[in-house]
Order: structure tokens, then C-alpha cells, then sequence
């Protein structure tokens, strides 16, 4: 190995500083370059031969920067102070970062300033460190992520667990069928209701496991349920009341309504939702027998006012001066309007206990409407009212006269009242065919078809949907008539019903009403039960 | 006491107000009225007054209507005694019952004006 002595450093050190990788730039004590080697001269993009005797800030432009526009004129131990470190340059046509390191040779006034290019390390650096952050941002903007989805999932849980716990804990059975009445789900109350597991029961059809029965144990029409009426008229059917048979065969009273599940319009199948109204029910049949036992009662003080009236008005208790006879005859009316009411609401009470009796016997309906004409002389003369009879020949048929009579009762007295006085009251009796067309109507069977018309104040359209309702009357009505029950057209209804009729009606306001009854020309059938309509 | 000479009316009905109103309407009509306020008493009453018409009540205390008609019909002369069924209780039952016993007169009191309750009496007594 050579020696190496001060004089061979001396020789090599110019061969060994223009190896050197980093800029090397002497300057004397007015910063002109003295010596530069071949790396300065690649930074500074100028030929080293050019770069001797240059002022070292114009060989490096942008350092000036450093300075506030005031490169300092001379060398100093502060100057460069100033210089050292790390800078951002303008090198002829790019940037680059250098590291400056310098030394003052103090007794020449010299400086050594060495650069070196650290673009691509603080570059690849910086790189690393932006990428980092770019890590550390997606990281983060997993880590948010997954929070929200821990969140929303915690939220979808708490939400699936609300259902459940809501679909769990309402008392009404709910069961979700497809749009083939396939049972999807069934909530707790459902499986408890009815007795059936889900697992037994999904996928079979609901009607076919649970069929609603009717008052009479009949079951009911398919058309007529309500899953039926959800799913193939695409709205929700109205509650009606019906049996259902647990699987222990039990039979209980329910409440039943559908509504069908509609995404986006396309039919997805039904919801069924039903209780079991036992209780209620016994509520209600305690309801109506106290009504029916009160209106019993409530018949004798009726009568004992009834009866002392009309002997005071028959001249029993001597003749009496006009005026008292003019009250005694209100208080008459309004006895005999009492009296209607507590019959009207013993029948309703009969009708809701399923308990009044259809009695058929030979029935002439066309005498019957006569004498319920008849009976009417006095509201037809004191409103100067004409009645046009209309009566075909029609067979006498098994029916329940008072049934019959009750019908016709209630619809001509109320074609009376609501007709102004001198109005027309038509009453038409005759037979028609299945499939004839009357008023609107189809009829189901051969019939026979009683027609009420009046051209009296007619019915808003806004209550006809109510018309049938128990103790509804129209607004118009009841302004001008106080006496109505509410409850005649309702024991109307339900008797038509009862005995496998129709009834309906047309109508306008201001215009009067057509109320149209089909009975049954086969006749009825007998129903035992433990009261008459009366 | 009955005149002998007039029909004989007995009236069995537990309600005093009604009781009075009829015996007032029946006597201006000329007929012999006899009134018992109970089942029982209108058994006795009938047994011994041979009354040509009953008018009886349905719901009284000791003994009700229906028990009394089938008392009534029990004893030789009750078989075929007239009765009219005058009641407040709409009852098929007891109005087919009734009928099997040979009533066939099942009126509701408050139904009817006392004028056709006379009409109606007129017809049974044979008048």
C-alpha cells in the first residue's frame, strides 16, 4: 500500500475533488468562483470553463432569494452561515433541492462551498411521505368506513331487532303470504293464535291452513277473503269478522284485514293481519243483552203512557178543550216514537246476537206491501202525499211475513218522510230474472224485487257509503227530520242479508232516492232463533 | 164483586199503573173485570171465577205467565179457558210455547193502542 504524505493529498486533492460526486465551488471574499469542479459545473448546467471568475450567485440564480434581493458583496463568516443548510434552487431550466454545506478560510477571505443534489432523495422522501399520508388518509378512510358500516350495521340490527321485537310483541297474528297466498312469515302472535308453528306452515297456502269461516260456520267464499281481495285488487281489504279453527280445532272470533305489498308497484304478495276477538265479542253479546233486557223494560212505562194518553185524547176523562188535546197528542207522537226506537233497538240487539229466527210460511209479499201502505193512511193525508201502487202477480212464496213486513216498513215510511209535501212515492212489486239488470245491479238469483222511489231530498253523495251504517243519518235528513233512528235501513240490511237478498239504491241529492230489494223467489230459509224481529 | 150478567175479565198483571188504565177501558166497555197482581193469586182468582177471558202478564214475581197458563191448563176447567198473552218480552219461544197451549194471542203491550187491545177482546169473547 503507498504512503501517503501531505504533498501526494496536495496533488490529488484537485483529481480527487473533481471526482467527487457533490459541487465543490471556491469563491474568493467577493463570491467570484475561483474553482469549481466538473459536478458543480452539471448542477449549475454551464461548462466548468465558463463558470471561473462568475459572481457564485449568478451561477446559481435563485439563491439569491435567500437574501431579500441583497446578495452580500462580500464573504463573511455570516453570509454563509446563511448559505448552509438546505435550499430549493432554480437551476437552469428545472428546481432542484440542494444541501449547501461551506467553510471559511479566513486568512485568504476564501469560502469552500459544497453542494450536492438531494432533488431525488428529499423527492423520493417526500414521496415516501406523501404516499404515507395517502396511506394514512385511505387508512384512516377505511377505518372510517368500517365504522360507518359497523354503525349502519349496528343500526340495521337494532332496527331488525325493533321489528322483531314490534312484530314479536303485538298481540295481532301477522302472517306475510306471497302473491300465491304462500306463507312466508308469521309472527309469534300468529303462531300463537293459531296454534301452528312457521316451520310447519311456510311455503303452504293460507287459506288452505286457515279458512275464515263465516257466523254460521259456513266458510267463506274465497273471493271473499281478504288475502284475496289484498292480492287481486291491489289495495287493502276492509276488516270484517270471521272464524278461524286453531289446530286443536278451537274455533275463534277474529278480526281480519289484508293489505297488499306493493314494491315499486309490482305486487310482492299480502300481509294478513287478524286477532282473536273473543273477548270483545262476549263484551259486546253482554252489550247487546242489556240492551235488550233495558229496552224490555223501558216497553212499560211506554205502554202505561201510551195507553193513559189515548184515553184522555178518546174523551175517557171528559172532553178536553182544544189546546191540552194538541199537547197530549205530541206527547202521543212522541210515545209512539219511543216506542219505535227501543223495537228498532231490540231488533238491532237480535240482529248483533245473531239470535232473531227466520219463521218461513206461505207469504203473499204483495199483500204485505199493501197493508204496510195501508197502515201509513195518516203520513200519506197529512202531507198530501200520492202513492203509486205498482203490483205484479207474484207466487205466494215461504218467507217470514214480518220480516217481509218490517222491510217494507222501513222503506216506504221512509220514503214519506223525506218526500216534500205533494210528492210522489212509487212502490213497485214484481218478479225478475237472474242476470236482469235493475238499478245498476246484476241480480244473483230469480227474485223478487221490491222498488221504493221518492223524489224527496235524496242522499249526499258523501253519506251513501254510510247509508247502511247502525245510527247514521245524512246531514240533510237530519236538519229537517228529527224523528229518524238511524237503525231503520241498518235492520233493512241485515235481515235482506240474513235471508239471502240484496238491497240497494240510487240516488241524488235534491233529487230523491230509489231503494231497490231483491228477495229470493225460492223463498227463505228457516232459522231458529230465540227471538222475533218485532 | 163480578156482575153475572157481563163478561168476566180477569187481569193478571203486576204493573199498578197499567192494571188501572185497563180496568178503567174494560169496564166502560161493560165487562166484569177482576184483577190479580201475580201468577199464583191469578191462578186462585181463575179457579174460582171461571173468568171468560184472561189477560196475562209474562214477567211478575212469585209465579211468572207461563207457569200460571200451565197450572191453568192442568185443571179441568183451565184446558179451555181464553187467554191473551199480554206482555213487553218479545220472545218466540214463549210465544211458540204459548201456542202449543192454545194461545195464540201473544201481544206487546206497547205495540198496541188499548182501542185495538179492546177490538181484539171483543173478537175473543165472541162479541
Amino acid at each position: 500500500m503507498p504512503t501517503v504524505t501531505k504533498n501526494t493529498l496536495e496533488s490529488w486533492c484537485p483529481a480527487a475533488v473533481s471526482m467527487l460526486r457533490d459541487a465543490v465551488v471556491v469563491v474568493d471574499r467577493h463570491w467570484s468562483i475561483v474553482f469549481t469542479n466538473q459536478a458543480y459545473a452539471e448542477l449549475s448546467g454551464q461548462p466548468a470553463s465558463t463558470l471561473e471568475g462568475q459572481s457564485f450567485w449568478k451561477s446559481v440564480a435563485s439563491l439569491s432569494d435567500f437574501y431579500s434581493q441583497e446578495t452580500p458583496n462580500e464573504v463573511s463568516e455570516e453570509a454563509l452561515q446563511r448559505l448552509t443548510g438546505e435550499h430549493d434552487v432554480r437551476l437552469k431550466n428545472r428546481r432542484a433541492i440542494v444541501e449547501i454545506a461551506t467553510r471559511y478560510v479566513g486568512e485568504t477571505g476564501q469560502a469552500v462551498i459544497l453542494l450536492r443534489n438531494v432533488t431525488l432523495e428529499r423527492g423520493s422522501e417526500r414521496q415516501v411521505i406523501e404516499r404515507n399520508q395517502e396511506l394514512e388518509e385511505t387508512k384512516r378512510a377505511m377505518l372510517n368506513l368500517l365504522e360507518d358500516l359497523n354503525s349502519e350495521k349496528e343500526k340495521l340490527a337494532a332496527e331488525i331487532a325493533k321489528d322483531d321485537a314490534i312484530l314479536g310483541s303485538i298481540g295481532e297474528g301477522l302472517v306475510v303470504t306471497d302473491v300465491e297466498r304462500r306463507i312466508q312469515f308469521m309472527n309469534n302472535a300468529a303462531e300463537h293464535l293459531t296454534g301452528y308453528k312457521f316451520s310447519e306452515l311456510k311455503g303452504k297456502k293460507w287459506p288452505d291452513v286457515m279458512m275464515p269461516r263465516d257466523d254460521h260456520d259456513e266458510p267463506v267464499p274465497i273471493r271473499e277473503t281478504s288475502a284475496y281481495e289484498a292480492i287481486n285488487n291491489r289495495r287493502r281489504a276492509i276488516r270484517r269478522r270471521v272464524y278461524y279453527v286453531r289446530k286443536n280445532r278451537s274455533k275463534f272470533p277474529s278480526f281480519s284485514t289484508a293489505a297488499p305489498i306493493l314494491v315499486q308497484d309490482k305486487l310482492n304478495g299480502a300481509i294478513v293481519v287478524f286477532s282473536d276477538i273473543t273477548r270483545e265479542a262476549e263484551i259486546d253479546k253482554a252489550k247487546t243483552e242489556f240492551v235488550s233486557l233495558a229496552s224490555h223494560q223501558l216497553r212499560t212505562p211506554l205502554s202505561t203512557i201510551g195507553w193513559y194518553t189515548e184515553m184522555l185524547l178518546s174523551g175517557d176523562a171528559g172532553a178536553l178543550p182544544a189546546e191540552p188535546t194538541e199537547y197530549l197528542r205530541e206527547i202521543y207522537q212522541a210515545n209512539r216514537r219511543m216506542v219505535d226506537l227501543v223495537n228498532a233497538l231490540l231488533n238491532v240487539s237480535r240482529i248483533e246476537l245473531g239470535t232473531f229466527a227466520v219463521a218461513p210460511e206461505p207469504a203473499n209479499y204483495v199483500e204485505i206491501a199493501k197493508t204496510v201502505v195501508k197502515e201509513h193512511q195518516h203520513d200519506i193525508a197529512v202531507k198530501n202525499l200520492k202513492v203509486v201502487e205498482r203490483y205484479q202477480e207474484i207466487p205466494v212464496v215461504q218467507a217470514d211475513r214480518n220480516l217481509v213486513r218490517i222491510i217494507y216498513q222501513n222503506l216506504i215510511s221512509n220514503a214519506l218522510k223525506y218526500s216534500p209535501p205533494k210528492g210522489e212515492v212509487m212502490l213497485d212489486v214484481r218478479t225478475a230474472k237472474k242476470g236482469e239488470v235493475v238499478g245498476n245491479k246484476t241480480l244473483k238469483h230469480d227474485s223478487i224485487l221490491s222498488v221504493v222511489t221518492d223524489k224527496g231530498f235524496g242522499i249526499p253523495e258523501e253519506a251513501q257509503r254510510k247509508i247502511f251504517t247502525k245510527l247514521f243519518r245524512a246531514d240533510n235528513v237530519k236538519e229537517k227530520d228529527t224523528t229518524g233512528t238511524g237503525l231503520g235501513l241498518y235492520i233493512v240490511k241485515s235481515i235482506v242479508d240474513h235471508a239471502g237478498g240484496e238491497v240497494w239504491f240510487t240516488s241524488r241529492e235534491g233529487k230523491g232516492s230509489t231503494f231497490f230489494v231483491s228477495l229470493p223467489l225460492a223463498g227463505m230459509k228457516r232459522k231458529v232463533g230465540a227471538r222475533a224481529l218485532t | 164483586m163480578m156482575d153475572t150478567t157481563s163478561k168476566k175479565i180477569l187481569i193478571v198483571e203486576d204493573e199498578v199503573a197499567l192494571v188501572k188504565v185497563l180496568v178503567s177501558k174494560l169496564e166502560r166497555e161493560g165487562w166484569s173485570v177482576a184483577v190479580a197482581y201475580n201468577g199464583a193469586e191469578g191462578l186462585e182468582m181463575a179457579k174460582e171465577l171461571h173468568p171468560d177471558l184472561i189477560l196475562l202478564d209474562i214477567i211478575m214475581p212469585r209465579m211468572d205467565g207461563m207457569t200460571m197458563l200451565k197450572e191453568l191448563r192442568r185443571n179441568g176447567w183451565g184446558k179451555t179457558a181464553k187467554v191473551i198473552l199480554l206482555t213487553n218480552l218479545s220472545d218466540e219461544f214463549k210465544a211458540e210455547e204459548a201456542e202449543r197451549m192454545g194461545v195464540f194471542d201473544y201481544l206487546v203491550k206497547s205495540n198496541w193502542k188499548i182501542a185495538d187491545l179492546i177490538t181484539r177482546i171483543r173478537g175473543r169473547l165472541g162479541e
